[in-house]
């Protein structure tokens, strides 16, 4: 178990090598990201790339370097040529500062401002909403895949299959839309834009809260449902079940002692995986319902051309994907020692 | 007829003899096969078999038939229906119109909408309704009501006094004249009473202001003070005696109340006035009616309607200037059809135009006649009753109601002003039909959404063609031959699909654009990931039974083993999952439209909903239709897929 753990984490963190490298590259394809804002800041912003030796500052025209970018005279009345280095150049400066915790600094969003800091100052509202749509739809989700799978065949398990059915092919932000059109636009019950701030009443934070979170619940639901209720049906009908029956258990009983505990063993690693998978957020919930979270993050940084956050925020994303994956891995092995790496399928 | 007997032994050595009729007998050509009789049952195949399984799944059969009328609305209806973005400006009403089937006034799906407007006493509509009065079908009774926004049609509440950013001497917020004033002769005193800005009031902040008697007496201005700058609320009066005791003169010219921002204060400060009384104790009838007439003992008073107090008090930057007040509203229906396509009256047509009319022989018109006329009231008659309309369904000139000439040098220029109906205006020979209505640019919602959906299924099926070649080419190697090609195969495959699609298809679109194929390339970047996957399985699943073993050990090729005997027997759960792959493309090009990176130039579901977002809560139709459809697409597309998993793959039933 140890030796399969030290694999899955350094298989993890070699992919996260490769995947960031590659993204590097790909952004550096981008056209190079300029500093928006005066004159100064934008001085400001080329110094400080190229302190992270992203660019190359001379104070000369120095031939040989191809086409200078930018010209400025600072304050001191010193001229500052700066040249893009090479790609694998800003590479190798780019890992040392990852290396050492440094993502660079945004150059539009907050000018200046550290990415990480930037991350972390939207992280908690994005996890807020997100752990109060997992404490309704994991019971909710799991609730009702039992229920389902224990009047297998039944009218209550068609119309919740059904239900199920319908709400995970309807993407999300219609689902988003339509809520807002109901709750907000037509009823006027809930606020129609995320409008939590300091020194907001209670009443109004709460119900803020609603339409997030409903909206992020709906598809987590029907996607526990339709695991758990696939895996318990799975469960029930194998033969450890009937040898239970004969032994004198009730059926309850069975159900308790037997199927629910077996059928948890895929269901709990999954869900939470896909707990951590939450701490991304939804971009799309959040820049229709205005919340400044992560997601939202993300978009503005893409409209903005803020490369380093963007950078920052892919990475991001990617190591939150890596770590769900690993600790389901994990979880999957310690729990069932059949499951290893390479045997899964 | 002769018998035949034939005799054998049999085991205990007993002679037997069997005599057989020659009739039953048949004589055959010793070449001739004979052959097994064909078998009563059909044979079946896979793939057969496969169809008549899901022809029994109902759900899967209604989600085909919705998938396929759907797709048959997309191939045709962008096709067929001829509205067209209209490109004249001159009547820019064809934005928003209603889902319309049914004539006007039926009450339902029929084009009109229900519009609540502040109702305004002195005119007979609602203000910016004033002159399409043919467009409204019926109105409700006038409904009192209480305004929570500033309104310039109500009653009561609070004057607001806002200071304007672009006045110059922006520190005046209203001032009120009385003109010369004998304050010897009528002593003045006053009074006003200033309120809290409520806190859903959302034009500004209270501001810190000051009340001021200004006058001028021949060179010099004379102010004192009702109020000093602060930012307190309440009721302050001014005694005829401290007014004297100001103006030390008796005859004033120009006498104003001013009610004043501080200088310097930020322009969002505002004052909310409930009470601003001017009187006299002289008794003088003539003087204290003038003086009446400025004051505004109610904020109603002085701001209802168009009296002259409320003139006087429209000292402030904005007309609309009550709060808190009560208001009237009327409830009516209004035809949008006929706002923007029916009959406008008082349109000017230049005489180029009605000769390009004539010479296609929609109307007749004698206009060289008039021309030639002395252009009096009898020729100006004849002129109109020349008109005469020879191709209804074209002519866009339904009546001539006036000339008007503007001559220069000697040198006229005639032009006509007419009654044109606005849809043969516009190119159309009949009313238009928009079943879903019009959005922001005019467009109908109808065409554009399935032409959306013509976009969103063309790129779904030409990623799904690539991903599920290259995945059933990649997944078919790396299951068949396993061992480290696998290995090596799978770990690419896993780096590759841990990056987010998200990720790649920001990347690709802000280096090579948003455009069709940028979208379908980034799709397929990690898309093929998912059909590798499932045909690897597959291999493996099939690679290791007896007869790929049996047809091995004949010597059958590898190509032969993958081709013949493997992947007939794979292709249906791959089919199946690449078939699914169609709506989950359709969804990551949806979402990538909302985060504002959506297609350009095309219109797809993604770009049509993101745009109409803004929309939701003036009209909601323009994003329902389109969602609906979206949903019943995706819905219908889950149900069929499932249908086809079920039906390539008994065992997997039931297991969503």
């Amino acid at each position: 178990m140890v030796k399969y753990t030290i694999k899955r984490l350094l298989l993890a963190v070699v992919t996260t090598f490769i995947i960031l490298t590659a993204t590097f590259f790909l952004m550096k394809m981008l056209p190079f990201s300029k500093a928006v804002g005066q004159e100064a800041m934008r001085l400001t912003y080329y110094l400080d790339q190229t302190n992270k030796g992203f660019v190359l500052d001379f104070t000369s025209e120095q031939s040989g370097y191809g086409t200078m970018l930018e010209h400025f005279r600072d304050a001191s009345g010193v001229d500052h040529y700066f040249y893009v280095r090479p790609a694998w150049q800003q590479y190798i400066s780019w890992l040392n500062g990852v290396v050492h915790g440094d993502w660079g600094t945004s150059s539009s969003i907050m000018l200046g401002v550290d990415v990480v800091k930037i991350i972390g100052s939207r992280l908690p509202l994005t996890i807020k909403i997100n752990i109060w749509s997992v404490l309704i739809s994991v019971p909710a989700g799991l609730g009702l895949g039992i229920w389902a799978a224990l009047k297998k065949n039944t009218m209550t398990d068609h119309i919740i299959s059904t239900l199920v059915m319908i709400f995970i092919s309807i993407p999300s932000f219609i689902i988003i839309t339509f809520l807002m059109k109901w709750l907000a636009y037509d009823t006027g019950w809930l606020p129609s834009q995320w409008s939590v701030a300091k020194g907001t009443s209670f009443g109004v934070a709460v119900r803020s809260y609603v339409i997030p979170v409903m909206a992020l619940s709906f598809g987590s639901i029907c996607g526990y449902t339709r695991f758990t209720r696939a895996e318990l049906t799975e469960v029930m009908s194998s033969d450890y079940l009937l040898l239970a029956r004969t032994k004198g258990l009730t059926k309850n009983q069975t159900i308790v002692r037997h199927a629910l505990r077996n059928a948890m063993v895929p269901i709990l690693p999954s869900i939470l995986s896909e707990v951590i998978g939450l701490l991304s957020g939804s971009m799309i919930l959040e820049s229709l319902y205005g919340i400044s979270g992560i997601g939202s993050l993300y978009i503005l940084a893409v409209n903005s051309n803020d490369y380093n956050v963007l950078m920052a925020d892919m990475a991001f994303y990617t190591i939150i994907g890596l770590v769900a994956g690993v600790f389901l891995d994990l979880s999957y092995g310690f729990i069932d020692p059949r499951i290893r790496m390479g045997a899964k399928k | 007829m002769e018998n035949k007997d034939f005799t054998y032994f049999d085991s205990l050595g007993t002679e037997h003899t069997v005599s057989i009729d020659e009739k039953d007998l048949k004589i055959v050509p010793k070449e001739k096969q004979i052959h097994d009789r064909k078998m009563q049952t059909k044979p079946t195949t896979f793939f057969k078999d496969a169809i008549r399984r899901f022809s029994k799944n109902k759900s899967s059969i209604a989600g085909a038939i919705v998938l396929g009328v759907l797709i048959l609305g997309a191939i045709i209806l962008p096709a067929t229906i001829p509205y067209g973005v209209s490109s004249n400006d001159n009547f820019p009403t064809e934005t928003f119109l209603e889902p319309k089937l049914f004539a006007a006034g039926t009450g339902w799906w029929d084009g009109t909408t229900t519009i609540t407007r502040v109702y305004n006493t002195d005119a007979d509509m609602p203000a910016e309704y004033e002159d399409k009065g043919d467009s409204i079908l019926s109105m409700s009774e006038p409904v009192e009501g209480t305004s929570n926004a500033v309104n310039k049609y109500a009653k009561g509440g609070n004057m607001v006094l806002t200071a304007n950013s672009e006045d110059t001497d922006s520190s005046v917020l209203t001032s009120v004249s009385l003109g010369s004033y004998d304050l010897a002769a009528n002593p003045l005193s006053f009074t006003a009473e200033t309120s809290e800005i409520p806190e859903d009031y959302a034009g500004g902040v209270q501001g810190e202001y000051g009340i001021f008697l200004v006058a001028s007496n021949g060179d010099d201005t004379i102010e004192v003070p009702v109020k000093d700058y602060s930012y307190e609320v309440g009721t302050y009066s001014i005694s005829a005696e401290d007014v004297a005791k100001g103006f030390a003169v008796n005859t004033l010219t120009d006498l104003h109340i001013e009610f004043r921002l501080k200088a310097n204060a930020s322009y969002d400060g505002a004052l909310f006035v409930k009470k601003a009384v001017l009187s006299t104790t002289s008794g003088n009838a003539t003087v204290a009616a003038a003086l009446t007439k400025v004051s505004c003992t109610d904020a109603n008073q002085s701001l209802y309607a168009k009296s002259e107090v409320a003139s006087q008090w429209r000292g402030s930057p904005h007309d609309a200037n009550l709060y808190g007040a009560s208001i009237k509203y009327v409830t009516f229906v209004f035809d949008t059809y006929n706002n923007a396509y029916g009959l406008q009256k008082g349109y000017t047509v230049a005489e180029s135009d009605l000769t390009n009319y004539i010479n296609k022989g929609w109307m007749s018109l004698d206009i060289a006649a008039f021309k030639a006329s002395d252009r009096g009231d009898a020729a100006r008659k004849a002129l109109i009753d020349s008109f005469t309309i020879l191709d209804d369904a074209n002519c866009p000139i339904r009546a001539i109601e006036d000339f008007s000439v503007t001559g220069r040098k000697g040198v006229y220029y005639f032009s006509y002003i007419c009654t044109v109906s606005k849809y043969r205006m516009l190119g159309y020979t009949s009313m238009p039909l928009h079943l879903f209505g019009t959005d922001s640019l005019g467009r109908d919602l109808l065409k554009l959404s399935f032409a959306g959906l013509r976009t969103s299924l063309l790129m779904g099926v030409a990623t799904m063609l690539i991903t599920f070649s290259f995945g059933l080419v990649w997944g078919a190697i790396a299951g068949y031959f396993g061992g480290w090609t696998d290995i090596l195969m799978e770990r690419f495959t896993e780096i590759l699909g841990s990056l987010p699609w998200i990720v790649i298809m920001t990347i690709f679109i802000i280096k090579w654009g948003s455009n069709f194929g940028v979208f379908v390339m980034a799709l397929c970047i990690t898309g093929w990931i998912g059909t590798a996957g499932v045909t690897r399985t597959q291999f493996y699943r099939f690679k290791d039974r007896e007869y790929v073993f049996a047809a091995r050990t004949l010597g059958a090729s590898d190509m032969r083993l993958i081709f013949r005997h493997i992947l007939p027997n794979a292709i249906g759960t791959i089919i199946t999952s690449s078939v699914l792959m169609i709506p989950s493309v359709i969804f990551s090009e949806a979402t990538i439209s909302y985060l504002g990176l959506g297609l350009t130039g095309l219109s797809s579901f993604g770009v049509t909903l993101s745009e109409n977002q803004k929309y939701l809560g003036t009209h909601p139709v323009l994003i329902i239709f389109p969602s609906a459809i979206m949903a019943l697409m995706m819905i219908s597309f889950n149900l069929f897929g499932n249908g086809l998993r079920d039906a390539f793959n008994p065992s997997l039933k039931g297991e969503d």
